[in-house]
């Protein structure tokens, strides 16, 4: 009897007291920064491992601490582009709840997520067509994200302090502060990318549209259907009276365009357009009483889509965007400015960077893209041909997976 | 919920024991009961609560049956005719829920029409509920049942340790345990040796078995897509599918015995070191030793056994495993690892009978009879596993190809040099280790379990007792065990 009752104390305290030590251990280097109590220089302020999650968790765990007043939507575009500490919001505090891989599913529960959360008076929301896709849900850790409504407390404890994985990212969190290395997760949800000096930028310009020419997902399912556009009226219904909504179509570089035009999807892009104008059109209508919502297209083929791309084997940086699908901050920045000084224009943005499309002049402006895109190829018809061989080149790949 | 859960271990399991010993101390057993079967309820309905009601009726329907059976209950209908209707009652639950959509499949193949039901959710643990109560209701006809009432049979039923994966549990093993008062006191014995073997039982299944699915895995995964595994990369997706099915199997049964044993409950042993089989028959004495009690008992025994010939023993046997193959799962892999089981067994008794007529002494055999005898066991029921765990006959027929080396021996990215790290130490300790019994064998770990009467006093000293070292080294097992629960899933970068 004694030895059964010691053994089983003894059992309790090792047992206890070895859960105590670890879930200490990996609370106060909180390698994920989950918690952010514990935060020193030299110890464990970076947080290299940030970026391997996911980032759903974290949003939604710095969103609901954070009772912020304007949040940014949307892709990595968003999520690499637009910068909370931006002056133009001034006092308000912003998060960017950007999400890479994502889809206007998880943008829509994102959104949904952060307005109960906290009252918000601005939300800007950068649109891609390849989130519209039908069959993309939810990616990275969403579904141990505050977002899903499968969150579990004791799940989300058990995964961030009482688990194995996080020991050893935790000891590997403070050999990287003890070597001064930094990290690339600034703060307030917004990734401050660093590419490689040695980076070749024609190099990943060509790697990221045959990703774009391949991947069903991306443009050989472009705007499949229009049925994920009812999670966007969603986040138009649900927005509070007082809330004001700024979307906008994503700046990404001509070449990208071109790829759609390669494999017969640029027509889906602008039905997508069209579609968009007249949801929009539709809110106005539908909920008079809310902020109205403007819509703004920065895509196309103007002075900064339209950058030279470096020649091949060149390491120069670009101005204007990491490759063809990214844009940097600096647009991120022009972006914001251009729609939240409207109607003044902003001196260092140029004119025709940023149109407002609405029912009226959708089709004209849809025209003139498509003039541009043909003045597009008089100007870079090495890009055009491009892209145009990337995609013959690539043509069985889509055939495999039955998509041509 | 699952056993391997955080929160069936640190809410369920603890509130549900508390509650349980403090009724037991005021001497209310049967309030501790009427506690422990809603308890168990509710474990099962946390997973579907609508299938609640099936097991609830289900449970109603065999008391009644049984009762009207040990003339318990006054019943104008013959005894056969009640036994005849219950038994068809329960088979036609499963049948329904587990076997419908595989029944109508298979017509459509055979007419060359797409016929599909809509989706039927298997209710967890019908096959084993379903088993135990057919079980009683032969008992009851043949007179072998006491006079149960109905709250200790829903406990028998119900128990949450073997409800969901068994062991399946013999009403003649557990009831008198519950009429026991000693039963609901708190009995520190029982408590320790239950944490251990519940560790034990988790470790295995957390860190051998999840870990070793990660070699088999891409191998079945690929073979269904019909990518064909070489030499190696088979053997590799065979060995650790081996592996896997074995520690995660064996460990949810000593996760039940454990946490039986906590509530002071010793259920039967269901794995007593399978791979040291030396012939299948020995295999099948080893494996699931409670389902094959129970094909033994209930199927094979009332087919004819072996008492009507030779030709009927060998068809009753095969019977017997197309069935339990069958069992298993809803799909022709099962029925044709079943069958191929029975072939095996067949074999291995017409083999015993030439030795016999030969005039071989079958109990004296030596060291190198039985390494060879172990080593064909061993391939066997390893290829067995290959039609278990396969998607389709065919994705087998590709594994089969590749460890027979017709794929090629050269390795591609199927191959992992980890897998060798895992397999080969897992499979010395299937093949060479001491179990959980045998480590616990001092304090009667399970039912039905016979010590090996070891005298090596060696072995002795390390077998497991209840002192500071080896709590230390289990509550470090269960600790591993816990903090590897969650996994981290790598989030592949470069996504748009």
């Amino acid at each position: 009897m004694k030895l059964t009752q010691s053994y089983i104390k003894n059992y309790i305290m090792t047992f206890f007291g070895g859960l105590f030590l670890v879930a200490s251990f990996n609370f106060v280097v909180d390698p994920r920064k989950m918690f952010a109590v514990v935060d020193i220089k030299g110890f464990n302020s970076e947080k290299p491992f940030i970026l391997n999650s996911g980032l759903r968790k974290l949003k939604s765990v710095e969103i609901e601490k954070g009772n912020f007043d304007t949040v940014l939507l949307g892709t990595s575009r968003v999520q690499y582009g637009l910068s909370p500490l931006h002056p133009i919001f001034g006092s308000s505090k912003a998060y960017n709840a950007g999400l890479a891989g994502t889809s206007i599913y998880e943008i829509f529960k994102a959104f949904k997520f952060a307005n109960k959360q906290s009252n918000l008076k601005k939300v800007v929301l950068g649109l891609d067509a390849i989130s519209f896709h039908s069959k993309k849900g939810a990616g990275g850790d969403y579904h141990q994200s505050k977002f899903s409504q499968s969150f579990n407390q004791l799940n989300f404890l058990s995964s961030e302090i009482f688990s194995k994985d996080k020991i050893l990212e935790s000891f590997e969190t403070i050999t990287f502060n003890l070597k001064n290395k930094r990290d690339e997760y600034i703060s307030s949800g917004f990734i401050k990318r660093n590419d490689s000096p040695e980076s070749i930028r024609r190099e990943l310009f060509i790697n990221t549209i045959k990703e774009f020419l391949v991947r069903e997902d991306l443009y050989p399912g472009l705007y499949d259907s229009p049925q994920r556009l009812e999670l966007l009226k969603e986040i138009f219904n649900r927005r509070k009276d007082d809330t004001k909504l700024y979307l906008f179509i994503s700046p990404i570089h001509a070449y990208q365009l071109e790829g759609m035009k390669s494999i017969n999807r640029f027509s889906l892009f602008e039905q997508w357009k069209r579609d968009l104008v007249q949801i929009v059109a539709e809110d106005a209508i539908a909920n008079p009483n809310k902020q109205p919502i403007v819509l703004w297209d920065f895509s196309g083929y103007n002075s900064i889509t339209t950058e030279k791309i470096p020649p091949a084997g060149s390491k120069k940086e670009m101005k204007w965007y990491w490759e063809s699908s990214h844009y940097k901050k600096e647009v991120g920045d022009m972006v914001l400015d251009v729609m939240f000084n409207y109607p003044e224009k902003s001196q260092n943005t140029p004119s025709d960077f940023g149109v407002i499309i609405n029912s009226n002049n959708i089709e004209s402006h849809l025209e003139r893209i498509r003039k541009e895109q043909a003045l597009y190829k008089q100007n870079f018809p090495q890009e055009v041909k491009e892209v145009e061989r990337l995609a013959r080149e690539t043509a069985h790949l889509r055939k495999a997976s039955k998509i041509d | 919920m699952l056993f391997n859960s955080l929160e069936f271990i640190f809410l369920y399991l603890p509130i549900t024991l508390s509650i349980f010993f403090g009724i037991g101390k005021f001497g209310n057993y049967r309030f501790a009961i009427v506690f422990l079967v809603a308890a168990s309820l509710s474990f099962y309905g946390w997973w579907n609560p609508p299938y609640l009601l099936l097991l609830i009726f289900s449970l109603i329907f065999n008391y009644f049956i049984g009762s009207a059976l040990s003339e318990k209950l006054k019943i104008k209908l013959g005894k056969k005719l009640l036994l005849t209707l219950g038994i068809i009652v329960n088979l036609a639950l499963i049948g329904y829920f587990k076997y419908a959509n595989f029944f109508v499949s298979t017509v459509g193949d055979l007419l060359g029409r797409n016929f599909n039901l809509e989706n039927i959710i298997l209710p967890l643990a019908i096959s084993f509920f379903t088993f135990q109560q057919i079980a009683y209701l032969v008992d009851a006809y043949k007179g072998e049942t006491k006079e149960y009432n109905f709250l200790d049979y829903c406990l028998f039923v119900t128990f949450f340790p073997q409800l969901i994966a068994g062991p399946i549990v013999h009403h003649k093993e557990v009831m008198p345990q519950f009429e026991d008062k000693s039963t609901y006191r708190f009995n520190p014995e029982n408590m320790a040796v239950g944490i251990t073997i519940f560790s034990l039982g988790l470790f295995k299944k957390v860190i051998f078995a999840d870990n070793i699915a990660a070699y088999a895995t891409p191998v079945f995964t690929a073979a269904s897509k019909g990518i064909e595994p070489t030499l190696v990369e088979a053997w590799v997706g065979a060995l650790a599918y081996t592996l896997q099915l074995y520690f995660d199997f064996s460990g949810y049964s000593d996760m039940a015995i454990g946490i039986a044993r906590m509530f002071g409950i010793k259920l039967p042993i269901n794995f007593n070191s399978p791979y040291k089989a030396i012939s299948i028959s020995d295999f099948w004495r080893r494996w699931h030793i409670t389902l094959s009690n129970f094909l033994r008992d209930y199927l094979y025994i009332p087919l004819g056994g072996s008492r009507k010939g030779e030709i009927r023993r060998n068809l009753n046997l095969l019977i017997t495993m197309l069935l339990g193959g069958l069992w298993h799962g809803a799909g022709w892999t099962f029925v044709f690892w079943g069958g191929l089981h029975g072939t095996y067994l067949i074999i291995n008794h017409q083999w015993r009978s030439l030795r016999k007529r030969l005039g071989h002494d079958l109990k004296n055999t030596n060291w190198f009879d039985k390494g060879c005898g172990w080593l064909l066991t061993f391939v066997a029921v390893v290829i067995g596993w290959v039609f278990f765990r396969a998607e389709n006959m065919s994705a087998s027929f590709l594994i089969l190809k590749g460890m027979f080396g017709f794929n090629g021996v050269s390795l591609s990215d199927l191959f992992s040099n980890k897998s060798i790290l895992w397999i080969i130490p897992l499979l010395t300790i299937a093949c060479l280790g001491k179990n959980t019994q045998e480590w616990m064998e001092r304090y009667n770990p399970a039912l039905n379990y016979s010590s090996s009467n070891s005298n090596l006093q060696f072995w002795k000293r390390l077998q497991w007792e209840p002192n500071q070292l080896w709590s230390i080294l289990i509550a470090t097992i269960a600790l591993v065990a816990i903090l590897s629960l969650s996994k981290e899933s790598e989030f592949l970068y470069f996504q748009f």
